[in-house]
């Protein structure tokens, strides 16, 4: 029965229009980073730059869709669609109708529903996470909760894959209960051809503003990117500020577009307005980056040259002293990055036990010492060659 | 049988007695203390892999044996000494002489045993392949070690004489080297130019270790009829060679009849229009086809395979191969519409061939059997291989959970986790926060001039990104550049044997061996070269621009004479050494942070040096 209703789907299914596309957005919502930036770009501003962005995604696609989440201090929290409803795929752009929203503020009659929609959805949320609770002021500076946003996202965009394509949902819960590795390969290699066969491709973008040190969360991170390889998702990173390695190499492993966007600092904020005029640059330059850099999505990208730089550094920063190192030691266990020389047994992460290479540890030797020395000394200068050809 | 054989030892300090068991199958090593102790001791005859003894001329007699048990990582050695005061030599003799015995059988029968069914009269053809082969087996492991391959100098040239784009880059090295620091020499440099490539030398050594082995001679035969419509038929003295391993039948008839009633030439001519070639060929023929020849035909009938025995002694075929199986297990279910179900129904072409197969598979030793002492027939993974899974559930499933230890703040200095200056109290950032977030984002944005302005830029610098990673997309093609062809092939040229040279300075500087640093010396010199050779190909290019914009200016100006027109100077700057320093920036930078490493470390070490013999 089955086969008979998935192959009328699959023909029905054969067009040659545009897949849908879901973005999801993980916005950084660090006060302390956000207060920083409050005097070149604030926070509504980028939000309504994203709004635009958002809008544009909705506009182009009747069946796109999109997800915003704040990585918060402390949690992670869902801007849009609100998980309180139930089944969160209602409020998706292509049902119109929302009306608890609508009546809760005034109606704007000349905004297309599913704008405002979100519109609303995000403004009321971002103002529940400030009520929820205030954060302490060690908090504040812990690293924003980067992999649990990530973690979601992909969950969501899975959720929504298979949604799209029931097919999938069906192979993967004929399985025996116990969901083995056989299983998960079998469920991804059919994403994968659902993927190659245009049915629904996803992306996710990060706006990352918080200058952190993001290796508490190394393992969780780098299982989101593999996660995302396989899947297909690109992790596109808008760095506000200064830039950050390990965000440009996750968005590089994952063919995903990395920019960073220096806000122009603007020179005259002594009253209020004439602050928010000068806002408007630094936000039309953001508005810029995002439309132009980020607005493809995966199906376009394959015919698109992409920005960004062609430079990433590939390196990373140790685990035990967090220092960016051109050569280490990896545990092949969990990942965790050493410098050189390794300093203990077992690795410290997951406790397995490491074993460097001699080939490793050997210190290079530009000049024989001691043996060599002596024998000069005792020649008399006889061995000159020792070392000496020193180019300057 | 010989009588047990004893002598009195010390093994590792310890008095005992060393024997021989009669069977020869153990050697035993019994310590004296305490009296009736078992054996502590047992060396297998069969696993003993060398023998050495000292020199007869010395006073102290001792015994080396070498053993590799089976599927053992290492030989291991015992060495035991001979401690009677009076008789230690002729004890030594009494014990080594079965040993050498044993030994020595060992050796032949590893190498017969490689191929139990050899067909008694195994022929002289197929000796060449069959010995290679069982060299090859035994040596495998030696022969694919980095330190063979690197030594093995004829196997380096073959790869080379091979692969004629490693030859140009190995001869450009060396060619370099040799001009520039004559005193590498030429092992040296090979080490070092095959250390990185070890990969290639040993895949070629497994190439080279893959022989041809023999064919189905008859089906290689073939009469030819030339212009005149005269049959000719060429036989070489290898292809009777072949026929004769392959089918001792016609090696007897041949003995049988050449040249007491037929010549070699008339032999050969009768036999391939003979039946009984159509015959051994596996083909199907009627009395009328050809004609008779009483002198072969008499031998039609006899079977050729009686004599040679079952090729395949091997006591338990897997019933999934076996097709006598069938015949035995379910007769009733293979019926007579499938010959090839049926072992010894079928005469033909197919039977033929298999028949083929299997005796030059005989002749050629076998590869994965080398454990001659391992369980007969199926083991444990060809069982499992063989069993039917497909019926089975899903696999339990076997991850291994990761325990991870919260690793941040285990250390000192990894303090500043937000590398955000702390000036701004986390009070005053909370209600800065809230304050932005107060404004209602429903608000449309207003741009004005400079924000336009602004906007023009941001998509400026990201065009500007954008045509940066098309130019890394594409190939570098001469318009690009500006750069000649000639001029380009150079700069790759000389780029190769730069990243050569790097290979080998990083081979031998991270090697830490103090023995190599005069070598390392003569590679950082060499590097340095190689930025002043790269020098001289820009020094070319910009010769080469000058020359195209002196050209350029010379056509101009004929123009000008010719039509009184003066065309606007096109200012084509591009090429010349700029250029080709662009094209091999990273190069350049990688040489350089080379020296820089070295002469850090060269310094460091010749201070630390000076240091020490001040004190």
């Amino acid at each position: 029965m089955d086969g008979v209703d998935a192959t009328v789907r699959g023909s029905v299914r054969t067009s040659s229009a545009a897949p849908p596309s879901l973005l999801t957005i993980i916005l950084d919502t660090n006060p302390l980073s956000w207060s920083h930036l409050s005097s070149s770009l604030p926070l509504s501003a980028v939000l309504k730059t994203l709004l635009i962005f958002v809008n544009a995604h909705l506009a182009i696609n009747h069946a796109n869709q999109v997800a915003v989440l704040a990585s918060h201090v402390d949690n992670v929290a869902w801007l849009y669609p609100t998980p309180d409803d139930g089944d969160a795929s209602k409020q998706s752009s292509q049902t119109n109708g929302h009306t608890e929203v609508a009546d809760e503020h005034r109606v704007v009659s000349n905004k297309y529903r599913p704008f405002l929609t979100i519109e609303k959805n995000i403004s009321k949320n971002l103002r529940n996470l400030l009520t929820s609770d205030i954060p302490s002021a060690e908090a504040l500076k812990s690293p924003p909760l980067l992999a649990g946003a990530l973690s979601i996202a992909l969950a969501y965009a899975n959720l929504q894959l298979l949604k799209a394509d029931p097919m999938t949902s069906d192979s993967a819960s004929t399985g025996t209960g116990a969901v083995g590795a056989a299983d998960l390969d079998a469920h991804t290699s059919a994403l994968r051809t659902a993927r190659s066969g245009h049915q629904f491709v996803s992306r996710i973008l990060i706006v990352s503003v918080s200058q952190a040190d993001l290796s508490s969360q190394y393992i969780g991170l780098m299982n989101s990117v593999f996660a995302a390889q396989r899947l297909n998702i690109p992790l596109d990173v808008l760095r506000i500020g200064e830039r950050t390695a390990f965000l440009q190499q996750a968005s590089d492993a994952t063919s995903g577009v990395y920019l960073t966007y220096d806000p122009p600092n603007s020179t005259a904020n002594g009253t209020n307005g004439a602050a928010t005029a000068s806002f408007s640059s630094a936000t039309a330059g953001l508005l810029q980056t995002l439309m132009q850099g980020y607005f493809s999505d995966v199906a376009a990208r394959k015919l698109l040259v992409m920005p960004g730089s062609a430079e990433v550094d590939f390196r990373a920063a140790c685990f035990c002293h967090g220092k960016i190192v051109d050569l280490g030691g990896v545990c092949s266990v969990c990942l965790s990055i050493f410098c050189l020389p390794l300093e203990f047994t077992s690795c410290p992460t997951c406790q397995s036990p490491l074993r460097v290479p001699k080939s490793v540890t050997t210190k290079p030797v530009a000049f024989a010492r001691r043996k060599k020395k002596k024998r000069k000394i005792g020649d008399g200068g006889r061995d000159s060659a020792a070392g000496t050809p020193v180019p300057n | 049988m010989a009588p047990p054989v004893k002598a009195s030892v010390v093994y590792k300090k310890v008095d005992g007695i060393l024997s021989i068991t009669k069977d020869r199958q153990l050697v035993l090593f019994t310590p004296n203390v305490p009296p009736s102790s078992p054996p502590t001791l047992k060396i297998h005859t069969s696993e003993i892999r060398n023998l050495q003894q000292t020199p007869a001329t010395k006073a102290k007699v001792s015994v080396k044996i070498v053993v590799q048990p089976p599927g053992g990582p290492a030989p291991e050695n015992y060495v035991f000494v001979f401690s009677s005061t009076t008789a230690a030599r002729a004890e030594a003799e009494a014990i080594m002489d079965p040993l050498k015995e044993v030994y020595a059988n060992n050796l032949k029968s590893t190498t017969s045993a490689s191929t139990p069914n050899a067909p008694v009269g195994s022929s002289p053809a197929a000796s060449g392949p069959l010995a290679m082969a069982q060299v090859t087996a035994s040596k495998t492991q030696d022969v694919l070690s980095d330190a063979t391959l690197l030594s093995d100098f004829s196997l380096q040239k073959s790869l080379l004489d091979k692969n004629a784009q490693l030859h140009q880059r190995f001869n450009e090295a060396f060619k370099k080297l040799k001009n520039e620091a004559d005193a590498i020499p030429l092992d040296q440099f090979s080490k070092q130019f095959w250390s990185p490539r070890i990969h290639l030398l040993r895949a070629h050594a497994m190439e080279r270790s893959q022989t041809q082995g023999t064919y189905n001679v008859f089906s290689a035969v073939k009469p030819q009829r030339n212009n005149e419509g005269v049959v000719t038929l060429k036989l070489s003295k290898e292809q009777i060679q072949l026929i004769f391993a392959q089918h001792p039948l016609v090696r007897r008839i041949y003995d049988d009849l050449v040249p007491n009633r037929k010549k070699e030439g008339e032999f050969w001519s009768d036999f391939f229009v003979s039946r009984l070639f159509r015959k051994l060929k596996g083909e199907k023929f009627t009395a009328s086809d050809v004609a008779a020849i009483p002198d072969l035909d008499k031998y039609l009938d006899y079977n050729e395979d009686a004599d040679t025995g079952p090729l395949f002694a091997v006591p338990n075929i897997p019933r999934f191969l076996d097709v006598e199986g069938n015949e035995q297990d379910h007769p009733e279910t293979y019926g007579n519409d499938d010959e090839t179900q049926r072992p010894e129904k079928d005469q033909g072409l197919l039977r033929k061939l298999n028949t083929m197969s299997g005796k030059m598979m005989a002749n050629v030793a076998p590869f994965d059997r080398s454990n001659l002492h391992g369980p007969v027939g199926m083991d444990e993974k060809t069982f499992d291989e063989l069993q039917l899974k497909d019926l089975q559930g899903a696999e339990v499933d076997n991850r291994i959970s990761l325990n991870i230890k919260e690793t941040h703040g285990l250390f000192a200095g990894s303090s500043a986790r937000n590398g955000q200056s702390s000036t701004v109290s986390s009070a005053a950032a909370m209600s800065d926060f809230k304050r932005q977030l107060l404004e209602p984002i429903g608000t449309p944005l207003e741009f004005n001039d400079t924000s336009k302005r602004q906007a023009a830029s941001t998509s400026k610098g990201l065009m500007k990104s954008i045509k940066q990673r098309r130019s890394l997309l594409s190939i570098i093609s001469d318009a690009d550049t500006g750069l000649s062809r000639p001029t380009i092939d150079s700069a790759i040229m000389t780029h190769n044997t730069t990243i050569e040279f790097l290979h080998y300075f990083w081979d031998v500087y991270l090697s830490g061996d103090e023995g190599r640093t005069g070598e390392l010396a003569k590679l950082v010199e060499t590097l340095h070269k190689s930025l002043e050779r790269i020098e001289a190909v820009a020094t070319e290019a910009d010769t080469e621009l000058q020359q195209k914009q002196e050209d350029q200016r010379l056509k101009d100006q004929e123009f000008f004479k010719r039509t009184g027109k003066r065309i606007r100077a096109q200012n084509d700057a591009s090429g010349g050494g700029k250029a080709l320093h662009d094209l091999l920036k990273s190069t350049e930078m990688a040489v350089k942070y080379a020296e820089t490493q070295y002469q850090r470390t060269y310094q460091e070490q010749v201070a630390q040096n000076g240091a020490q013999v001040q004190t």
